[in-house]
C-alpha cells in the first residue's frame, strides 16, 4: 500500500476548501491528490485500512481510491503522513446536484455508516461536500473521516446529516421547494428550525418529519436557551472544559444503528414531486423536424470524432443528447442545465450505464457557483475547477441573450476566456422559440442576427465550420479559438 | 409540551456517561433528539433483527428437510 516516493512537500498547494478538521488537509501536487495527515489521522488510517469492510468499501468504488504516500518534512506544518487519492475529473457541490443526486449521497453516506459501525468503525461528520462523483456513480472522499468507534457514543454526523442531506430533500419531496439555491445560499445546510417552520401543517405527518425535524427543532431551540444560560452562570475560574454531549446518556449500538436504518428506509421513500417543466421532455418533444435534427447530429458527430478530448462541457445540455455523443469520444463530460427535471433525466439513464462518464449538473449558466465559503475561496466557482478542450452550447444562445439580458458579445467573451474549441447554436430572431420568448418583451436583441453573430466571434474565433438548419432560422458553427 | 417534557427527564434520567469529541459540534438538542428517537430506533432494528434471524432458521430448516421420492417411471 506505501509507496517510498515522498512529495516534494514544498511545492504543495494547500485545497483552500480543506480546512475545518485539523487532524488533515488536502494538497495538490504536480496534478496528484495528496492528503497530509496527523499522527492520530495516521494511525486511523492505517488500522482502517486493514478492516475488510473498508477494503470492500474501497473495491466497489464507494470510498475514493487511496494509498499512502511518505513524505518529506513540511518546514512549517508537520503531518506524520501523507496520502494520495485518485483525482475526482471534476469537483461539484450539492447546490449543483439534482434531486436523485443528493438522494443517492445521502444513501451512500448511510450505507457507509451502516457498513463501518459494526466493525467499530464510525465517520466524524456528515457534509455533503464529502461525496464527489466520477460520472454518475458517487464517491466517498473524506478517508480521514473514518474513526473508530466505541459504543455508547451517538452518532456526532447526525445534525449535519440532516442539514446538509435530510431537510433539502424533505423540502424537494414534500413541499416542491427548489434546495438548490438555499444550499448555495448556506454552505453548512438547512438548520432544523427553518425545516421545521417550511415542513408544517399536515407535512408534520410523513414519515420521519415529526421526529427529524419538528422534534429536532424543539430540541435545539429548548437546549441551545439552556447551554447559554448554563455558559452565563458559570464563574470565571470554573472549568467547563469537559464535553457537554458526555452527559446525554448512552447510545446504544442498537439506537444507533436504528436510527441511520430508519432515516435509509425514510429516504429511500422520498420522491421529487413529478411535474412537467418547459425544456424536461425536450428530447421528444424539440422544435426540430427529424431532418434538420440529424443535421445537427452529424455536425456535431463531425467535430466531437476528429480527435478524442480529455473534458468537454456540455452547456444547456437539457436530457443529454449530445452530450452522449461526446462522452464516446472523451474521458468525460461535464452536462450542465438550468432545468433540474431535465439534469434529473439524465442522471437517471446515466445511473444505469455502467462506467458511466458523464457528470449531469443542475446550474444556471447566467448566475453560475460563484466562489464563495470562507475567505470566498472554500467553495469554487463553476468555471474555476477545469479546463475544457471543447464547450457545446446547442440552443442555448437566446436563453442567454434574451431570457438573461446578457450581451452577446460578453457572452462570447466569457466563451474566449474557456480557451477552448466551442460547437455553438446561433438562434435566430426568426426562430419559433425566440419568438416565444420575446412574446411579452421589446425586442432589443438585434445583435442576434447573423451578420451580427459572425462579426462578434470572429473578433476572438475562427469559424471553422457552419452549418445553416431549419431553414436558415437557426445556424451551427465550429469555432477554434484564436 | 408535557410529553416531551417526560421524555427529555426520562431521557437524561437513564444516562450514563459515554465520550463523544467532534470537530464538529454535534449540538446539545440534536443528541437529545437521536436519543429519544434512538430508542424507538433500536426496537424496530432489534424486532427486525429477530424476525429476519427466525426466517432464516425456518428457511434453513425447511431446506434442511429430505425432499420427497420423486416417482419415477421404469
Amino acid at each position: 500500500m506505501r509507496n517510498e516516493t515522498g512529495p516534494q512537500v514544498s511545492k504543495l498547494i494547500a485545497d483552500p476548501g480543506s480546512f475545518r478538521d485539523r487532524s488533515n488537509r488536502v494538497y495538490e501536487h504536480d496534478g496528484e491528490i495528496l492528503r497530509g495527515l496527523n499522527a492520530a489521522a495516521l494511525s486511523n488510517w492505517r488500522s482502517v485500512c486493514e478492516t475488510p469492510f473498508f477494503s470492500d468499501l474501497l473495491a466497489e468504488g464507494k470510498v475514493v481510491s487511496t494509498e499512502e504516500y511518505t513524505g518529506e518534512k513540511d518546514d512549517h506544518r508537520t503531518w506524520a503522513g501523507y496520502l494520495r487519492h485518485e483525482r475526482i475529473p471534476f469537483v461539484s457541490y450539492a447546490y449543483e446536484w439534482s434531486f436523485g443526486m443528493l438522494k443517492d449521497a445521502a444513501l451512500l453516506h448511510l450505507e457507509i455508516l451502516e457498513r463501518s459501525i459494526p466493525d467499530g468503525w464510525t465517520l466524524k461528520d456528515a457534509s455533503s461536500y464529502n461525496v464527489q462523483w466520477v460520472g454518475s456513480r458517487p464517491v466517498f472522499i473524506d478517508v480521514p473521516s473514518f474513526e473508530p468507534y466505541t459504543e455508547g457514543q451517538p452518532w456526532v454526523g447526525y445534525r449535519q446529516f440532516c442539514m446538509m442531506f435530510l431537510y433539502p430533500l424533505m423540502l424537494s419531496a414534500h413541499k416542491g421547494v427548489n434546495y438548490l439555491p438555499l444550499l448555495r445560499g448556506s454552505i453548512d445546510g438547512i438548520e432544523p428550525r427553518i425545516a421545521s417552520n417550511i415542513l408544517s401543517g399536515t407535512t408534520r405527518f410523513r414519515k420521519g418529519v415529526l421526529g427529524h425535524v419538528y422534534l429536532h427543532a424543539k430540541m435545539e431551540s429548548r437546549f441551545s436557551s439552556r447551554d447559554l444560560d448554563e455558559a452565563k452562570s458559570l464563574t470565571e475560574d470554573a472549568d467547563a472544559s469537559g464535553p457537554a454531549i458526555q452527559k446525554l446518556g448512552r447510545h446504544s449500538l442498537a439506537m444507533v444503528l436504528g436510527t441511520i436504518e430508519g432515516l435509509r428506509r425514510t429516504i429511500a421513500r422520498l420522491q421529487v414531486p413529478e411535474s412537467r417543466t418547459t425544456w424536461g421532455n425536450y428530447d421528444s418533444e424539440h422544435s426540430y423536424a427529424e431532418a434538420s435534427f440529424d443535421i445537427k447530429k452529424q455536425f456535431v458527430e463531425k467535430h466531437v470524432q476528429k480527435r478524442h478530448r480529455h473534458v468537454v462541457w456540455d452547456l444547456g445540455c437539457n436530457t443529454g443528447t449530445f452530450s452522449k455523443l461526446c462522452a464516446e469520444n472523451s474521458d468525460y463530460v461535464v452536462s450542465v442545465d438550468g432545468d433540474e427535471k431535465a439534469i434529473e433525466r439524465l442522471y437517471q439513464d446515466q445511473k444505469k450505464q455502467q462506467g458511466s462518464k458523464l457528470l449531469p449538473l443542475v446550474m444556471n449558466l447566467a448566475d453560475s457557483s460563484p466562489n464563495q465559503g470562507w475567505n470566498g475561496r472554500e467553495r469554487r466557482a463553476f468555471v474555476d475547477r477545469g479546463q475544457p478542450e471543447l464547450i457545446l452550447c446547442l440552443a442555448l444562445i437566446h436563453h442567454i441573450v434574451i431570457s438573461s439580458n446578457i450581451p452577446l458579445d460578453e457572452f462570447v467573451g466569457w466563451l474566449r476566456d474557456r480557451n477552448s474549441e466551442v460547437i455553438i447554436e446561433l438562434v435566430g430572431l426568426r426562430d419559433a422559440m425566440t419568438k416565444m420568448l420575446l412574446r411579452n418583451r421589446v425586442n432589443q436583441y438585434e445583435e442576434l442576427t447573423e451578420a451580427n453573430f459572425e462579426k462578434v466571434v470572429s473578433s476572438c474565433f475562427d469559424i471553422s465550420d457552419s452549418q445553416p438548419l431549419k431553414g436558415g432560422h437557426r445556424k451551427l458553427y465550429f469555432l477554434t479559438p484564436r | 409540551m408535557r410529553a416531551e417534557k417526560l421524555i427529555v427527564v426520562a431521557i437524561l434520567f437513564i444516562a450514563c456517561s459515554s465520550n463523544a469529541h467532534a470537530y464538529i459540534d454535534p449540538g446539545t438538542g440534536s443528541v437529545i433528539t437521536t436519543a429519544v428517537l434512538g430508542f424507538f430506533a433500536a426496537i424496530a432494528y432489534t424486532f427486525r433483527k429477530y424476525m429476519y434471524r427466525l426466517k432464516d432458521l425456518l428457511s434453513s430448516k425447511k431446506s434442511a428437510e429430505p425432499e420427497p421420492e420423486k416417482c419415477v417411471e421404469e
